[in-house]
């Protein structure tokens, strides 16, 4: 694993390059500057997860190289393409050919099915009929959802709808992938699955897929994590796991708390509080039972 | 390609009656007060076109016998005479008179002439009553409940229906055919007839006939029957059509509202998806492209439904209040989808606005 944020990547490999990203909202003594100047390289076939805490600008960072929101300053080449410079108009056109999104929420469009869902994102690309058909089918089946085709949303688990989603991302064969928190909605098992699959998009299929996520499990399919906090990369610390919401936090920067030897650390004072809480429980019924 | 526009429409059924219903009322609406005045225009014209002659000629100021009686003196036939190009001139004696106890009713009677057999047989009588009889139109005889075999009191006279028929010609249906010697003694003119139908000779231009017979024969106008027909319908449309306008304005303005309404509050509730479109590439005109297909959807289900109903509830509005000559012309179908489509590109507007200004980041809130 490599914490670098990607200098001195040879730049005939590289798919994205945000330079100098910078996103202000509001304006005079009321504005928040929620991105701040970042750079970011990723290159082809590379995993890159970017963490940090709750509003540090990771999905504005995410919305801004997806061509979803134009940054105050900056610019972002996906595939040598300067997208910053681009009309509004022409972005669906980015977004249908070079991105593929990936959401916490799965987003899929309900009143469709399951292979709808993903043909719909290839009939906004002008590709229709059978072909889109055959190629949506075939899609879900390469994710194992071959056998869910004409489900709808309402009936297909967290899991498979997150696999429909990728399938709609990879539809129109972008070479960038984004993925916000891919996991966060899922069990256990589920979010597992969707991290190999993450890896298999960007090891077996060469794309570059840029992760928002807390999810620890998919730092070990990444090939870098960047720690962005107050809308900066920082050097990333020690990161630990807060054991009442599962988020990632840096170790030094969390709130301590020791427990008969160990120490916990947690993403706020209220997850602390909470886990507190649950100790205390944990023990008052130990000692009504030992009675 | 997915029928996206016709999955959201259909997967709230109940949003989707309630537009298609309300489309469907205004085009009900639309269609049946078109009907109604077409059917209107057309009866009020028919009784001048049926003439079997080239020239109408009547009192000069009473164009229309349903609200203004011509009285012309009989001279006016020997008049008619001396005028170069006509051929040989009909009396015709007709006025609105009350019919049963509550109802008017055009009676006409066509005294001796030169085409006097002609000119029953085209205004829809296979020939005169005798005395003390009267043929009565069904729509009259329906609406004064009188059959055949029974009296009936015209003015205040009583007369035996002899003969209920279909096809008398005449103005909004409510027509009635007596003999000559009565209709005079009815109307207390006995020296006088309403109309002279005229033919003018094979090498006579009728419009220029009519003029020499004004210019000659002061008191009188001389029309054509397509023009006679013309000044009828004028006059109806200038007493109906601002009120049509309205009728048809409002019955729009309801399917447009409830059309913009349906599909702005499904846009609203769908905003999430359109942020998913946008996100996955959708340009706003493919964005645009899926409202405007879901408001037209529901105009031509109104459209389709509106029409087949108002074929259906004409049928039994007609039989039900047999005054009600209802009308259905293509064109007026054409019109009202015409209208159904524009009501749809209208209503599409507000949406659209609201489409347009989602912010695709909407997808990225859990």
């Amino acid at each position: 694993m490599n914490d670098s944020q990607g200098a001195g990547q040879p730049q005939d490999d590289v798919i994205l390059d945000a330079t100098g990203l910078t996103k202000v909202f509001g304006s005079g003594a009321g504005a928040v500057r929620a991105v701040n100047g970042v750079d970011l390289a990723v290159r082809r076939g590379e995993i890159v997860l970017i963490m940090g805490p709750s509003g540090s600008g990771k999905t504005t960072l995410l919305t801004m190289i997806g061509g979803l929101l134009k940054p105050t300053s900056g610019s972002v080449h996906i595939n040598g393409l300067d997208i910053t410079a681009m009309k509004e108009s022409a972005l669906p056109q980015v977004r249908r050919h070079y991105v593929g999104f990936i959401f916490q929420s799965f987003n899929m469009l309900e009143p469709l099915s399951a292979v709808e869902n993903v043909e719909v994102a290839l009939n906004l690309a002008g590709r229709g009929g059978r072909e889109a058909r055959a190629k949506a089918e075939r899609l879900l089946e390469d994710l194992g959802m071959g056998h869910r085709l004409r489900f709808k949303p309402n009936d297909l688990s967290g899991g498979e709808k997150q696999r429909v989603s990728i399938a709609r991302a990879l539809a129109n064969d972008p070479k960038l992938i984004l993925a916000d928190e891919p996991t966060a909605n899922l069990d256990s098992k589920h979010g597992y699955e969707v991290v190999l699959l993450l890896r298999d998009i960007a090891k077996k299929q060469g794309r570059t897929v840029v992760i928002v996520s807390h999810d620890h499990r998919i730092r070990e399919v990444a090939d870098r994590v960047l720690w962005l906090e107050d809308g900066r990369f920082k050097e990333i610390g020690r990161l630990e796991r807060d054991p009442n919401c599962g988020m990632a936090i840096e170790g030094e920067r969390g709130h301590a708390l020791t427990h008969e030897g160990q120490t916990y650390y947690f993403c706020s004072a209220g997850c602390r509080r909470e886990f507190e809480e649950t100790l205390s429980s944990k023990q008052a019924d130990g000692e009504s039972t030992s009675r | 390609m997915v029928p996206l526009a016709r999955r959201y429409l259909f997967s709230d059924r109940i949003r989707l009656a309630i537009a298609a219903g309300g489309v469907t009322i205004a085009v009900l609406l639309i269609v049946l007060v078109q009907a109604l005045y077409q059917g209107l225009i057309d009866q009020v014209g028919e009784l001048a076109e049926a003439a079997p002659s080239d020239l109408w000629v009547m009192q000069a100021g009473t164009p229309d016998p349903g609200h203004g009686a011509s009285i012309l003196p009989n001279s006016v036939l020997s008049d008619l005479q001396e005028v170069p190009g006509v051929a040989a001139a009909q009396p015709l004696i007709g006025r609105a008179v009350q019919v049963g106890s509550a109802r008017f009713g055009f009676v006409m009677a066509v005294p001796e002439g030169p085409f006097q057999e002609e000119t029953i047989q085209a205004f829809g009588a296979r020939s005169s009553p005798g005395r003390g009889q009267v043929i009565l139109s069904d729509v009259l005889a329906k609406d004064i409940g009188a059959g055949r075999g029974e009296a009936v009191l015209i003015g205040a006279t009583s007369f035996e229906v002899v003969e209920v028929s279909s096809a008398l010609v005449g103005s909004f249906g409510g027509n009635a055919f007596v003999n000559a010697q009565d209709a005079e003694q009815l109307f207390g003119e006995p020296e006088a007839f309403s109309f002279a139908l005229v033919a003018v000779s094979p090498e006579a231009d009728p419009e220029e006939v009519a003029a020499a017979i004004e210019a000659q024969i002061p008191g009188t106008n001389a029309l054509t029957p397509e023009r006679f027909a013309e000044v009828l319908r004028q006059e109806l449309e200038e007493g109906f059509l601002p009120i049509i306008a309205v009728l048809i304005g409002l019955s729009f303005v309801v399917g447009l509202a409830v059309i913009a309404l349906t599909i702005y509050t499904s846009t609203v509730e769908r905003t999430r998806d359109y942020g998913v479109l946008k996100a996955v590439g959708a340009s706003q005109g493919q964005l645009f492209a899926v409202v405007v297909r879901q408001s037209m959807v529901v105009a031509l289900v109104g459209y389709a439904l509106g029409s087949g109903v108002g074929l259906v509830v004409g049928k039994l509005l007609q039989d039900a209040v047999p005054q009600f000559t209802l009308l259905f012309r293509w064109e007026d179908f054409a019109f009202v989808l015409a209208a159904a489509l524009v009501m749809s590109a209208v209503a599409a507007i507000v949406p659209i606005r609201r489409v347009a200004r989602i912010d695709p980041a909407v997808v990225f809130r859990a």
